[in-house]
């Protein structure tokens, strides 16, 4: 194997810091690394190296320093550079409710993968999880998500491969073949591992760093066979009172190219990002097929909605058009307060967020994808409660003017909720500020939705609705666009 | 028209609702502003003259 | 050091320079101007009699709120474009201003409100939108509370202060429309029949001595966020020298 150190980089940092609450995750680490480089980063529990993976890979910011991935910049606003990249670290990055083939899949239209069939093939033969494939992720034991969590980093063909301890939970045959497998799979690739197994770090790489509480303190040239003179060096360079400073190491040659080897990786076009966005959709209604998780609770939270507000209400017989507008939207906003919040909390939870982010689909392309799904699960909730409505308080709601109506009003509320969903995923007592910040927000919808529905139902004059339908699409217009230009700065991190 | 006393009464509520609000606000603000540079000389004075000093009481407060 | 002489000052003007004590005089002069001219030159309402002489106090607090809130919206847009603490800073010290003065305005509205219209509360236009404003920004202000991560917290809240303002002009149009619905019995419209020339002047310097109140307040609470901010530096370098040495 051919490390040629004058060629240009494919991952480089520069005087990367890294603060995590209270601490230094990172200290003015420097590195370079070329096509076909294997380099182990070594060091004691709680030395940064995780935090330096994530920064490379993007999924953190770093408080200062930079990082380029193929030439490519990798600050807020950029997804292109996330093509060159596969990550695998210590949380799954496929969901659990879809099989493996299906997880793969997806990955694949993230990453715009052109022969994708063809490399899923090969991946899971050699990673011996062709008898697997239409498993539930979930069912999957620890070594076999492994598996499934290379399979996820190498089937996008990386530029750069950053994996956190990847001989963690696998067999001794599969460790073994490690090198095998990147050699086949991620030949011309450069490689970035974390782990704590000396010897496969001297099997798998050719130099290694050595991290003590975020700095560099040494940079070692591997040989295969040096484990125990390794485990000497390490325990030294981890003990040594002072950092080494960046300056000590050696990287004069990899100064020079700038103009790295980016051809071939651009940011998705206009048809890329709709599959994208398509591949994100089709996932979640078949996540929701599967699970049928959402739709259910919220009909269900939506029907009781209406039982209570109808026996709060003591209404006079002229006045029950009136009530049951009222019920019907005020019960479509406590869906959208549970549904957007489940949305990305479900993600958040299981890790998913993280291969989201990882993939290069455009900040807003994320943000419509997910609008559009609740949008699509909360025009059913909508119509469900519509004829509940209209049976319970026997009104004439079942008109083709309330169904648009409803799915205006449905859209309004998912442009909202989803941005607010997003921005309460992250957050400390979610469900609880999830309410507080979105009810404010949504309630022109709530006014506008009562006042179009008395207008059809001829409480007030019939032509009133339109300007109330002009309000809604108004305000659906000014939310989507608001989410889909600030929803780069909602997700990461 | 109502007579001008109970006016007269609203007014001086509602100008102290206003001035002691404004007021209380501000209090709180020096209040913290004097709390914060009291920390912040505890801590700054140690780390001068004596850095193997340790400094407990500024750093365990919050 | 040639800041001793500022340091020697008390509390709230330790370290006020020049600018600051002019700032300081300026607005008490202003504020004293304001005074005067709400009670002795502005002449008595026929109808509310000395009563109306609140509404320049009340009318100056809700524009220094919604000045707040715009100031909140207009950092925090900025923030998210340059990323630079300081504008958060910028924001969030101006949205507590807007917090605390939007209370003061509900509170006196009600009172006025008690005496003219006879209720603590009608559900007019204005006064909806205010309530509603005073919810997104007290949601503004719990977020940043609800974050650990700084980033997070200053870009997260960046977004709630920007939709929330956006959404005023949408809240303000609906209600607005919503009244016309259910139409009220008692309109005594806050402003009454007109005001007089002398009316507007005395409304506009209570204006002027009230945005420079904002700014005194401003600076007041910008400097308590950086003195907050430098203290958190200085624990974190202290914490890291005991851990290295």
């Amino acid at each position: 194997m051919q490390v040629d150190r004058g060629s240009e980089p494919v991952a480089s940092a520069q005087s990367l810091t890294c603060r995590l609450g209270r601490t230094f995750a990172l200290r003015d680490v420097s590195l370079d690394v070329v096509r076909c480089e294997r380099l182990a980063l070594l060091g004691p529990n709680g030395s940064g190296k995780t935090t330096l993976l994530k920064v490379l890979a993007g999924l953190l910011a770093p408080t200062a320093g930079k990082v380029a991935v193929c030439g490519l910049d990798t600050g807020r606003g950029h997804v292109a550079f996330r093509r060159g990249i596969g990550y695998a670290g210590h949380r799954p990055h496929h969901y659990p409710d879809l099989t493996v083939r299906e997880n793969l899949m997806m990955v694949s239209r993230f990453f715009l993968v052109d022969n994708y069939v063809s490399r899923m093939d090969r991946l899971t033969r050699d990673l011996e999880m062709e008898s697997h494939l239409d498993l539930r992720a979930g069912a999957l034991s620890r070594g076999q998500q492994q598996r499934l969590a290379l399979a996820i980093a190498l089937l996008p063909e990386p530029r750069l491969l950053l994996l956190d301890e990847p001989e963690a939970a696998l067999d001794a045959t599969t460790r073994s073949r490690l090198g095998w497998i990147f050699e086949s799979h991620a030949r011309d690739s450069g490689i970035i591992f974390a782990t704590h197994d000396l010897a496969s770090a001297s099997e798998l790489a050719q130099r290694a760093l050595i991290l003590r509480r975020g700095s560099l303190v040494g940079e070692l040239p591997l040989q295969a066979g040096g484990a125990d003179e390794l485990r000497e060096r390490v325990a030294e360079a981890v003990r040594a009172p002072r950092a080494v400073s960046p300056g000590a190491i050696n990287r004069d040659e990899t100064q020079s190219g700038r103009q790295i080897a980016n051809a071939g990786i651009r940011a998705a076009g206009r048809v890329g990002t709709i599959k994208q966005m398509i591949a994100l959709i089709g996932k979640d209604v078949r996540l929701e097929w599967r699970t049928r998780e959402i739709v259910p609770a919220l009909a269900v939270l939506s029907l009781l909605m209406v039982i209570a507000f109808s026996l709060a209400f003591v209404a006079p017989a002229e006045d029950v058009p009136a009530v049951a507008a009222g019920v019907l939207w005020a019960s479509l906003i406590f869906a959208t307060l549970v549904g957007g919040l489940r949305s990305f909390s479900a993600e958040r939870d299981q890790g998913t967020i993280e291969a989201i982010v990882l993939a290069p689909v455009l900040r807003s392309a994320i943000y419509l994808a997910k609008a559009a799904v609740n949008f699509a699960f909360l025009t059913v909730v909508g119509l469900l409660t519509l004829v509940s409505v209209a049976v319970l308080f026997d009104v004439e709601l079942i008109r083709w003017e309330m169904i648009g109506l409803l799915a205006l009003g449905a859209a309004a509320l998912s442009s909202v909720g989803s941005l607010y969903g997003a921005v309460t995923a992250n957050v400390r007592a979610r469900e609880l500020l999830i309410p507080v910040l979105l009810l404010p927000v949504a309630l022109p919808i709530l006014i506008a939705g009562v006042a179009a529905t008395l207008s059809v139902l001829d409480v007030t004059s019939n032509a009133a609705q339109f300007p109330w339908m002009g309000l809604l699409a108004g305000f659906l217009a000014i939310m989507a666009s608001l989410g889909a230009i600030l929803f780069d700065h909602v997700l990461g991190d | 028209m109502s007579d001008n006393s109970t006016f007269l009464l609203f007014l001086f509520l509602g100008f102290a609702v206003a001035w002691l609000g404004i007021i209380a606000y501000v209090m709180y603000v020096g209040a913290r502003l004097r709390a914060v540079e009291r920390d912040l000389e505890s801590l700054r004075t140690p780390a001068a003259d004596a850095p193997e000093r340790s400094s407990g009481s500024g750093v365990d407060q919050d | 050091m040639d800041r001793s002489v500022e340091a020697g000052r008390p509390g709230l003007l330790r370290g006020a320079g020049a600018s600051t004590l002019v700032l300081w005089a300026t607005t008490a002069i202003a504020m004293a101007a304001a005074l005067y001219m709400m009670f002795l030159y502005a002449p008595t309402e026929a109808v509310q009699g000395d009563l109306q002489r609140l509404f320049y106090v009340h009318m100056s607090t809700a524009l220094i709120g919604y000045v707040g809130f715009f100031v909140t919206f207009l950092a925090g847009a900025i923030y998210l474009a340059r990323g630079s603490v300081r504008w958060d800073r910028l924001a969030r010290a101006s949205a507590i201003i807007g917090v605390v003065f939007i209370t003061i305005v509900l509170i006196t509205g009600c009172l006025w409100g008690t005496k003219v219209w006879g209720a603590c509360w009608t559900w007019d236009p204005r006064l909806t939108t205010t309530l509603i404003l005073w919810f997104i920004y007290v949601g503004y202000l719990m977020l940043r509370g609800y974050v650990d991560d700084p980033q997070a917290r200053m870009r997260l809240a960046a977004i709630v202060g920007i939709v929330g303002f956006v959404v005023v002009p949408i809240n303000y149009m609906s209600v607005y429309w919503w009244r016309s619905l259910h139409p009220q019995a008692t309109v005594l419209r806050p402003e009454g029949p007109g005001l007089s020339s002398e009316m507007l002047i005395t409304l506009l310097v209570t204006m002027a001595a009230f945005l420079l109140l904002y700014v005194v307040l401003l600076r007041l609470q910008l400097k308590l966020e950086s003195l907050i901010d430098e203290l958190g530096e200085l624990r974190f370098r202290r914490l890291l020298q005991e851990s290295d040495g």
